[in-house]
């Protein structure tokens, strides 16, 4: 059974804080992993909104290096975009960490793109060749990334496979 | 002449990162074939490939896992401007790549000349499919294996690889191109790319989706080329795999999408004297790379073993283009 999405209301206390917290990753990885930054070329300057269809909030990355930032915005919010990538939650995720082949999800019509097809696709390759994991994304400190990471891979298998 | 060849098959399998590479490597491929980010190489996409700096570290990583590297240098070099294949060709000799992969003549004479200890691989860019080709190919630049155009039945691979004396590649998996491979202007008209100059088929920047009313369309350029309803698998959008109107009937006039899965011919092409087996598919991804390289891994070892590999034939269906799959030329009828 799915469960129908909360309101986007019910988050708004904390996209602000989450938007802020996603900003400061981005820009700590600017200085980090300034390669996957230079992999995305020109589509620095762009803007990609990432919808999880599941989620009453999506999210707007503008990589620009050290002024790059994610806004949280509500699924609804009217936001200019270069291109809008959609998708379940759990499938946005496997391509993130490339456990999910993008054509296949895209012929099957898991994802969906809207705009600038280019800019979408130098994403996917930065990121594919960033091997960047959910600690890369929440700025944890890089002795405990391995371990919350594994931890969090261990989840999301069970998550997508339907184990309890 | 070749005499009967029986040693394993061996498995090449694209890499367009370099987690990719390790991807394919540890799925099982013998070797792994990546390109530069520039336009000598035929998958010049935003945010793939290669950085020069990286090939040294990527062949030492490969050797010691007991792969091999190669660099594919497969586009044509642009009259009055070869700096950059010359310099990707310098580049691969000195981080002692294993092969390269190039279809030019320029390329091909310039690597020759300058790196003879550099090992040639023919590219399927440079479609040369009949005896006379590969042997002008062999005797002029020393070229040790020859990637085939993807037109030719396993009948007439075998008769083929009788009568040449060099290596041959057949592709057994990914996506296919109907042309004359290398000679294919379809991008060129429709896009500023080229994937024989720029090294980009139906360049992304030319590609769009929209949806209305429960239905994409896929344009390339100024060219809608297909429909899809909601729940209809797609294909690239490539004009080859495009939906044309004909007598008032939309069909795939020149290709349906569909991949090759050539996994059912492994005996077949082994018997026929083929030395490796290639995957198509740089810009695919980790994910594309560890599943197809898992299955053909296994398929390669149950041949060598005397078993059947027909267990393994459905491993990699959802993986298909527009999730069908297809032989190919290699069970042709039609001719």
């Amino acid at each position: 059974m799915v469960l129908p999405s909360p309101p986007t209301w019910l988050f708004q206390p904390v996209m602000a804080p989450l938007s802020a917290m996603l900003t400061a990753s981005v820009r700590r990885l600017a200085t980090e992993r300034p390669e996957v930054f230079r992999r995305l070329g020109r589509f620095q300057q762009a803007a990609f909104l990432i919808c999880p269809t599941d989620l009453p909030f999506a999210f707007k990355l503008t990589p620009l290096t050290q002024q790059g930032a994610i806004k949280v915005v509500g699924a609804a919010d009217r936001e200019a975009y270069s291109v809008r990538i959609s998708g379940t939650f759990m499938t946005l995720l496997g391509l993130f960490d490339g456990t999910i082949d993008a054509d296949s999800s895209f012929f099957a019509g898991h994802i969906k793109m809207d705009g600038a097809t280019d800019a979408a696709l130098a994403l996917h390759n930065a990121l594919e060749a960033a091997e960047l994991g959910p600690g890369d994304i929440l700025g944890l400190p890089s002795p405990l990334k391995p371990v919350f990471d594994k931890m969090f891979a261990g989840l999301y298998t069970r998550a997508r496979h339907g184990v309890a | 002449m070749a005499s009967p060849k029986r040693k394993k098959l061996e498995l090449v399998c694209p890499a367009g990162s370099v987690p990719m590479m390790r991807a394919a490597v540890e799925g099982g491929a013998d070797s792994v074939y990546c390109g530069l980010q520039d336009e000598t190489n035929a998958r010049n996409f935003p945010g793939l490939n290669l950085e020069a700096a990286d090939l040294p570290a990527a062949v030492r990583w490969t050797r010691e896992k007991g792969g091999k590297l190669l660099l594919a240098i497969n586009t044509f070099a642009r009259a009055g401007n070869t700096a950059a294949w010359q310099k990707a060709v310098d580049s691969a000799a000195r981080s002692r790549v294993n092969a390269i992969i190039a279809a030019d003549l320029g390329v091909l004479a310039y690597a020759h000349s300058v790196w003879p200890d550099l090992r040639l691989h023919l590219s399927v860019q440079a479609a040369a499919g009949t005896p006379q080709a590969i042997a002008f190919y062999a005797q002029a630049y020393g070229v040790k294996r020859v990637v085939l155009p993807r037109v030719l039945s396993v009948e007439e691979i075998a008769r083929l690889t009788k009568s040449v004396d060099v290596e041959i590649e057949a592709f057994v998996y990914g996506g296919l191109c109907v042309m004359a491979e290398g000679r294919c202007a379809l991008s060129s008209y429709a896009t500023p790319g080229s994937p024989n100059l720029t090294g980009v088929c139906s360049p992304p920047e030319s590609v769009s989706f929209t949806e209305a009313h429960g239905t994409m369309t896929s344009r390339l350029g100024e060219f809608a080329i297909d429909h899809h309803a909601a729940n209809e698998p797609a294909g690239y959008p490539t004009l080859c795999k495009g939906r044309f109107v004909l007598d008032e009937k939309p069909s795939y006039l020149f290709e349906d999408p569909v991949s090759l899965n050539a996994m059912d011919m492994l005996a077949g092409l082994r018997r026929a004297g083929v030395t490796a087996v290639k995957v198509e598919g740089r810009q695919r991804g980790k994910a594309y790379v560890s599943r197809v390289a898992r299955a053909f891994r296994l398929a390669i070892d149950a041949l060598e073993a005397g078993e059947p590999t027909a267990p393994y034939a459905d491993l990699l269906t959802d993986l298909a283009e527009g999730r069908r799959e297809t032989s190919g030329a290699y069970k042709k009828s039609w001719r």
